[in-house]
């Protein structure tokens, strides 16, 4: 097993003000920072999401990559998925296609696909948006598949999507042929379901590790996910929240599972990334 | 409202300032009525920072709408450091900053610019130099620090004198009745409330240097939205930032104290809280913001209001009863 990590809550700030001023050099300067700053930190890895190379371009990411020495985990590509129009459906398969052929480019055979809920999605049956989700990623699948690369898709916190429950995630796990599944550690604690017995239920279609901890949200807190029972949640620095990451990890490693292991990183309360970025890694370490 | 001068800039500045570090603001929306409002009730003067995400967008399409430029004065900050924590106190990040802030005012002059952190490592007069360059090359009027320990302008301004150099005329710390009883921002950040404060204060009421107090009203503490007996709902009514920096004992204590005066004497609870500011002997500059126009009016009320020793003590708990 290797470590990763995934530095989406780290650019999440960048790209906010971004969406307001349109500013790119200050954008990119931050994402070099970042990626320096990752290299520094000592991780050898991060997932690179299709926002990224959408932003920067593929080369633009793979130059900043290769300065830092930084190898790419796996690639996170981002879509409607639920949309049900038939309409837009072959154009966005395609487009999944290519997000395939971009991660392979980045060099990495693991290519995630998540579900954005669209506006109206409240307007579907539970059963509807996962069957709108197996309609396009059983080409998707297909298509990972021929290029050696394995697709898989996460228990989501946006329990609009209703994919968080492992009854769900098998539904959809079962009707795709191929398709694995990325285990996060945190997501199940919105729909009240255990980690280990989670992993234990998957653990032979387990693709992609996503270790997370969790913590209960202040009220005023933004960009928290909400459980089942109202509670808001969001992110812990890993090691300091509720997950019992070592049942977790010992538990993974008894399954056997070989690939990256992505420290889905939440900054601690004093605000210092370097210092939490080393201890986020050495926590994980001593469980391997 | 009040004015007064400080030196190195054009105009008079209005006593209070208005704090942009908020909503519409910081995400670049629409607050053209929200600044007439404030405008035509006398505040001039306009605080923002690179870093207070698209504030100085927002503000700057204001200015340019109304053709306001030559009728306010302009504060911004620079060399806050990155996300990541890289420190920015360096003529290249200043100068950066400088160009991204006047861009975004539309404006090549920025009426009293500020550092937004210190970097202690960084030696005082380099800093000096850096803004006695962008002065000469007339793109700044005042300069100073925000969150400077006056030990550290002491030392720029040494500097200064020496080197025949223009000195540092402006300080923005975090001063209030609130005592700050943690760094809210996650460091770097100077308050001269409180027992803690005392020498800081001594030395700014001997300088009479301009104190532009931050937070002045412990970022909602005491602005009448929290009562003394709310202990158990704070998290609901503050955001996570006032609770870490403001919320304590002591504090409820001052706020119950204000509610008593503010009570006797027919006002607000803010009208208190920023009246013991204005009756302090430091040149004093309050950043107030505020969404309604009406809270700046009691806010501007309050710059009139006397309070006796007795009641400043007590408000600040140095005294026990009146």
């Amino acid at each position: 097993m290797k470590i990763s990590l995934m530095t989406l809550t780290m650019f999440l700030r960048a790209f906010i003000k971004f969406q307001l001023d349109h500013d790119m050099e200050d954008l990119l300067e931050t994402y070099e920072e970042m990626m320096e700053l990752v290299s520094e930190t000592g991780y050898e890895a991060v997932d690179v999401t299709s926002m990224e190379t959408a932003l920067f371009t593929l080369d633009g990411v793979k130059g900043i990559l290769d300065k830092n020495h930084l190898k790419v985990s796996s690639y996170i590509y981002m879509a409607c998925f639920t949309q049900m129009d038939e309409a837009g459906m072959e154009e966005r398969i395609e487009s999944a296609k290519k997000a395939v052929d971009t991660a392979a480019s980045l060099g990495t055979n693991i290519i995630m696909l998540v579900p954005q809920a669209q506006s109206e999605i409240g307007e579907y049956e539970p059963k509807a948006i996962r069957a709108q989700m197996i309609k396009h990623w059983i080409p998707i699948m297909a298509y990972a598949k021929e290029k050696g690369m394995h697709a898989v898709v996460e228990d989501t916190p946006d329990l609009k999507l209703h994919f968080c429950k492992a009854e769900d995630v098998k539904e959809v796990l079962d009707a795709v042929c191929g398709l694995e599944l990325v285990y996060d550690s945190g997501n199940m604690l919105l729909v009240e379901e255990n980690p280990v017995e989670y992993y234990e239920s998957f653990a032979d279609r387990v693709g992609y590790v996503h270790l997370k901890d969790m913590r209960i949200a202040a009220p005023a807190e933004g960009y928290a996910d909400t459980a089942l029972d109202g509670t808001k949640m969001k992110g812990a620095c890993t090691g300091t929240g509720m997950v019992d990451l070592k049942a977790v990890v010992k538990c993974i490693k008894r399954h056997g599972y070989e690939g990256y292991m992505t420290v889905e990183f939440a900054n601690g309360a004093d605000g210092d990334f370097r210092k939490n970025l080393i201890e986020s890694r050495k926590y994980v370490e001593a469980l391997m | 409202m009040k004015y007064t001068e400080i030196p190195y800039v054009d105009k008079k500045v209005s006593r209070i300032i208005f704090g942009t570090a908020m909503a519409p603001f910081i995400m670049g929306g629409d607050g053209n009525d929200l600044l007439d409002a404030v405008y035509a009730l006398g505040v001039n003067t306009f605080d923002m920072a690179r870093n207070y995400m698209a504030a100085e967008l927002s503000v700057g399409r204001w200015l340019e709408e109304k053709g306001m430029r030559d009728k306010v004065v302009l504060l911004s900050k620079c060399g806050h450091p990155s996300i990541f924590g890289r420190k920015r106190i360096n003529e290249q990040d200043i100068r950066k900053d400088f160009r991204k802030t006047s861009g975004y005012l539309k404006t090549d002059y920025i009426d009293i610019y500020l550092l937004h952190r210190d970097d202690p490592e960084t030696k005082a007069g380099d800093i000096v130099e850096i803004f006695n360059a962008l002065h000469a090359e007339r793109k700044i009027g005042a300069f100073g620090g925000s969150n400077w320990t006056f030990e550290r302008i002491a030392e720029a301004n040494e500097y200064a004198y020496k080197h025949n150099l223009i000195p540092f005329t402006v300080s923005s710390p975090n001063f209030g009745l609130a005592e700050q009883v943690a760094d809210p921002w996650g460091g770097g950040c100077v308050s001269i409330s409180g027992s803690a404060g005392e020498k800081a204060r001594e030395w700014y009421q001997e300088n009479q240097m301009p104190v532009i107090a931050y937070s002045s009203l412990g970022r909602g503490m005491f602005s009448g939205k929290v009562k003394s007996t709310d202990k158990d709902k704070v998290a609901q009514i503050l955001d996570d930032v006032a609770i870490k920096g403001y919320v304590s004992d002591n504090n409820f204590e001052r706020l119950r104290r204000c509610e008593e005066l503010a009570m006797e004497k027919g006002c607000a609870v803010s009208q208190i809280a920023m009246a013991w500011i204005y009756n302090q002997k430091l040149n004093t500059f309050a950043v107030v913001s505020t969404s309604k126009g009406e809270r700046m009016r009691e806010n501007i009320d309050a710059l009139d209001m006397k309070l006796t020793e007795e009641e400043m003590m007590y408000l600040d708990l140095k005294k026990e009863v009146r």
